[in-house]
């Protein structure tokens, strides 16, 4: 029995780090389309950067904090800038899945330059002392991401950017005939999306450690989540995302690590054969 | 012209020479260890090109395929004793697979979904090498096969590699110069014409993807021998990286452009040693440069450099050409497209028909209870104001969209299940409202695409081009440049159709059309965007296609060249049919007159 409840506490919290980079995938794809690659490595950098700010430069707790979220606001402007501005007025638009794949090596490799290659740990920003499943790593990045998902909502609904938001996600040519200005708002999206996904890698930390390569999960387990839970659906990100991540952590336990992958790639591919919408899909599969 | 043929001969001659006896001229073994790695790399490269460069469709984790079939034949020589030489094709058969697995769910979705499997794949790849220690040796790793006798040592091993290499590559350059090429660039550049072609589209797809896959996997298993010991850490996802970077520098739609890349790519680690720790963050920067400035490769410089001297060259007015050929042809007025054997025998009582066709999108009816029904050898004009659904039953039609309700028939037969290719199949084409004629294949090449899904081969017939590939391919380009002498533009046979102006690629497209020897042509506003005298241009044209004993659906804006050219005229308002019957009895039909006039 207490193995179950170690499986599924550990599930749920790696669950929520999963819909939060679901979470960071929506915000950008609804105001450019964009499926970025870049998305797990601005997890990456919430982890690396608490790791930096706090453990190396001696920052205070929330100091540090901050300074993630700006780091994360800035690879999230980068990340428009170089690989989704100037691709998504091309015709091959759909090279913006080269672009930001490219931009998410450059980011990974370069944190490896200078951060080294090794996991480093991550300070006790829940403060020390704490055993068993109470400790709060587990449960941060769950009360985190449900937080987000509630922000967004009001966001969406309640603020006139929000709503603006909403408007381009919709379609875009109209938005911009009714004077929205259409760039600052897809600039901004993919601010806010990269402030989510390092703010997810933060409150993540002390379960991935400061690693330099952990990115890439993020990417692939990130884009499952939303796979399951529906492209375009935040509600859908925080159900997929825990559903895979209780079904990652019990593939972990019964089969071992080196099938988790595997029964990922599974779960991906049964999705995109059964439920192409995803559970609670508000755009379906595009054919073309 | 001769002369120059016999020149290529010499000198590829020469270089085959130079290549094959490599062994005993280079300086030192370690040039024939680079140029074995590198031809290795391009048969993996060769495959893949047909995926990314042909078909665009984006695979990032080849190296999973690559490391599939490296382990495989390790595995079995190692573990089971099996030969080398078995091991090699089993590798190849391992991986394609593997590919089937991996490609088929993935391949009907958004580029994003693909591109996401195989990064995925490559991981799982990874892990299980690391993982399934029993097997694969772990972190430990397994010796590669070793060949016996000459081919063991590294000239013969060499001269092994180089010959698989060529064989393949020539498979490849087969495959992409002939129906299959064509077929998979239209299905890269248009979805919707490819399917308006009757080409297989998911078919074409897994079957590249399936073929790159084993050519993966022999080119693993050869890497293996090379290697002489496989680690998990020989395959990086750096070696993907490598292998799509130097395609897409390479250009699509191209061998040369690849071929170099991957030759450049594969020697500048060798020589560039003391940055190997900054390359991989080099590799994401030169894939970064590449897809903001040459997203296209760097021979589309080159192309757009010929292209630029084509549209020089056709700067003769069009018009009078068409009209030359139409009047000039052979078989006089009427033979157009009789002569390229389009329509004949066709059986008069074929008809088209649709009957109280239902369709929403949402709560909006964009078709309401039409129907309409077409005869073979008549023009059936359909009017109606914007928005009033003509596109949509056009659609409907060709099974685009699905209908909610209603039936589709053709000559008696229900066509409601079929799909857009089915129906094709069964004798139905089409023009769009915006042409979609394939810019980067000539214009003859398109037309040859009409041509191809009755006349050209399969994919893996077309990789030996011998014998009935061979008269296929030369019976269909004289169909071609024939169709394009009734359509005056014989002359621009072999320029690039994306240096055609608008009027003339609304006439490629329907010599395309036409080409696929249909029973029915549904053209979607036909006349948008022409002249006056191309206007009569096209009357003309459609005129000798009704005389072929062809159906033709005319959906048109134009309502007075509709009435003057049609046998039968159905108007349509808000999805309704409001009139029906002689163009001159609808001409005067008071619904229509309100409908268009507003009063």
């Amino acid at each position: 029995m207490e193995i179950f409840w170690a499986v599924l506490v550990a599930g749920i919290a790696n669950g929520a780090v999963y819909t939060m980079a679901g979470l960071t995938y929506n915000i950008m794809h609804s105001t450019s389309k964009v499926l970025s690659m870049t998305v797990g490595q601005l997890v990456m950098l919430g982890g690396v950067g608490g790791a930096f700010f706090i453990g190396v430069c001696n920052l205070p707790i929330w100091l540090g904090a901050l300074a993630v979220l700006v780091l994360g606001g800035v690879a999230g402007f980068i990340t428009e800038w170089w690989g989704v501005r100037r691709v998504i007025s091309k015709i091959e638009q759909h090279l913006y899945v080269l672009s930001t794949l490219a931009l998410a090596i450059m980011i990974q490799e370069g944190v490896g330059l200078y951060w080294g290659t090794e996991p480093r740990p991550f300070p006790d920003i829940y403060g020390a002392g704490w055993v068993g499943l109470s400790d709060p790593k587990y449960w941060a990045p769950l009360i985190l991401a449900v937080l987000t998902m509630l922000a967004i909502e009001f966001f969406y609904r309640r603020t006139m950017y929000g709503k603006a938001f909403l408007a381009v996600a919709q379609d875009h040519f109209a938005a911009s005939a009714r004077g929205i200005p259409v760039s600052r708002v897809r600039v901004l999206s993919y601010i806010l999306s990269g402030i989510i996904g390092a703010a997810a890698g933060f409150g993540a930390g002390k379960l991935t450690f400061a690693y330099f390569a952990v990115g890439h999960n993020f990417t692939f387990y990130g884009f499952i989540a939303l796979a399951l839970g529906g492209l375009g659906s935040n509600v859908g990100a925080l159900v997929g995302g825990i559903i895979l991540g209780i079904a990652l952590e019990a593939a972990n336990y019964l089969f071992g690590g080196i099938y988790m992958d595997g029964v990922a790639l599974a779960i991906l591919i049964s999705v995109l054969l059964i439920v192409p919408k995803g559970f609670f899909g508000v755009e379906g599969a595009r054919r073309v | 012209m001769k002369a120059g043929k016999g020149q290529k001969i010499i000198l590829g001659l020469i270089a085959a020479v130079l290549i094959m006896t490599l062994p005993w001229w280079t300086p030192n073994e370690y040039w024939l260890h680079v140029a074995t790695l590198i031809a290795i790399f391009w048969i993996i490269n060769s495959g893949l090109n047909l995926v990314i460069g042909y078909t665009g469709v984006l695979s990032v984790g080849h190296v999973g395929f690559f490391a599939t079939g490296a382990y495989a034949s390790a595995v079995l020589v190692a573990k089971a004793g099996v030969s080398p030489w078995i091991a090699l094709l089993f590798a190849g058969l391992v991986a394609g697979a593997v590919a089937v697995v991996i490609s088929l769910p993935s391949l009907r979705l958004q580029l994003f979904y693909f591109a996401m499997c195989t990064l995925a794949f490559f991981t799982v790849v990874n892990r299980l090498t690391y993982g399934l220690s029993w097997l694969t040796g772990g972190g430990i790793g397994l010796p590669g096969p070793a060949y016996p006798g000459f081919f063991g040592t590294d000239q013969g091993f060499y001269l092994l590699v180089i010959i698989l290499t060529g064989f393949f590559s020539w498979l490849c350059w087969n495959i992409s110069r002939n129906h299959p090429g064509r077929a998979l660039i239209a299905i890269r550049d248009s979805q919707e014409a490819a399917e308006a072609l009757g080409i297989p589209v998911l078919y074409f797809k897994v079957i590249v993807f399936t073929f790159s896959g084993f050519l993966a996997g022999v080119a693993g298993a050869l890497y293996a021998t090379h290697q002489s010991y496989i680690t998990p850490e020989a395959f990086t996802f750096y070696l993907s990286f490598y292998f799509f970077v130097s395609i897409l520098i390479g250009g699509r739609g191209n061998t040369i452009g690849p071929f170099l890349g991957t030759v450049i790519l594969g020697i500048l680690p060798e020589v560039s040693g003391p940055l190997a720790k900054l390359a991989q963050f080099f590799y994401g920067v030169l894939l970064l440069v590449v897809i903001l400035f040459v997203p296209r490769g760097i021979s589309s410089v080159f192309e757009s450099w010929r292209e630029r001297r084509q549209a020089e060259i056709r700067m003769k007015p069009p018009r009078s050409e068409i009209i030359r050929g139409l009047v000039q042809s052979p078989n006089g007025m009427n033979s157009v497209p009789a002569v390229a054997g389009i329509g004949t025998a066709a059986d008069p009582t074929t008809t088209l028909k649709a009957t109280n066709l239902l369709k929403k999108f949402g709560s909006l009816v964009a078709v309401d209870g039409a129907s309409l029904a077409v005869q073979v050898g008549t023009i059936h004009g359909l009017i109606g104001p914007n928005g009033s659904g003509k596109t949509t039953i056009l659609n409907l039609l060709l099974g685009y969209y699905r209908v909610d309700s209603g039936t589709i028939h053709l000559n008696g037969q229900s066509m409601n299940p079929w799909s857009t290719r089915e129906r094709v199949i069964a004798g139905l084409s089409r023009t769009f409202q915006t042409p979609k004629v394939l810019g980067e294949l000539t214009v003859i090449e398109n037309v040859m695409l009409g041509f191809g899904r009755q006349e050209g081969r399969g994919f893996f017939e077309s990789s030996f081009p011998f014998g009935s590939v061979r008269n296929a391919e030369k019976k269909m380009r004289q169909e071609a440049l024939h169709l394009l002498e009734g359509f005056g533009m014989e002359h621009m046979a072999y320029q690039r159709a994306d240096t055609l102006q608008h009027s003339e690629e609304r006439f490629l497209e329907i010599a395309r059309a036409l080409a696929q020897r249909p029973k029915f042509i549904l053209m979607d506003e036909p006349a948008g965007g022409l002249s006056v005298g191309e206007i009569e241009i096209l009357g003309r044209i459609l005129n000798e296609i009704r005389k072929s004993q062809i159906g033709v659906l005319l959906v048109e804006h134009h309502a007075d060249f509709v009435f003057q050219v049609s046998d039968v005229v159905t108007a349509l308002d808000f999805g309704k049919v409001i009139a029906q019957g002689r163009p001159e009895i609808v001409q005067t039909d008071e619904n229509v007159k309100n409908a268009y006039l507003g009063t």
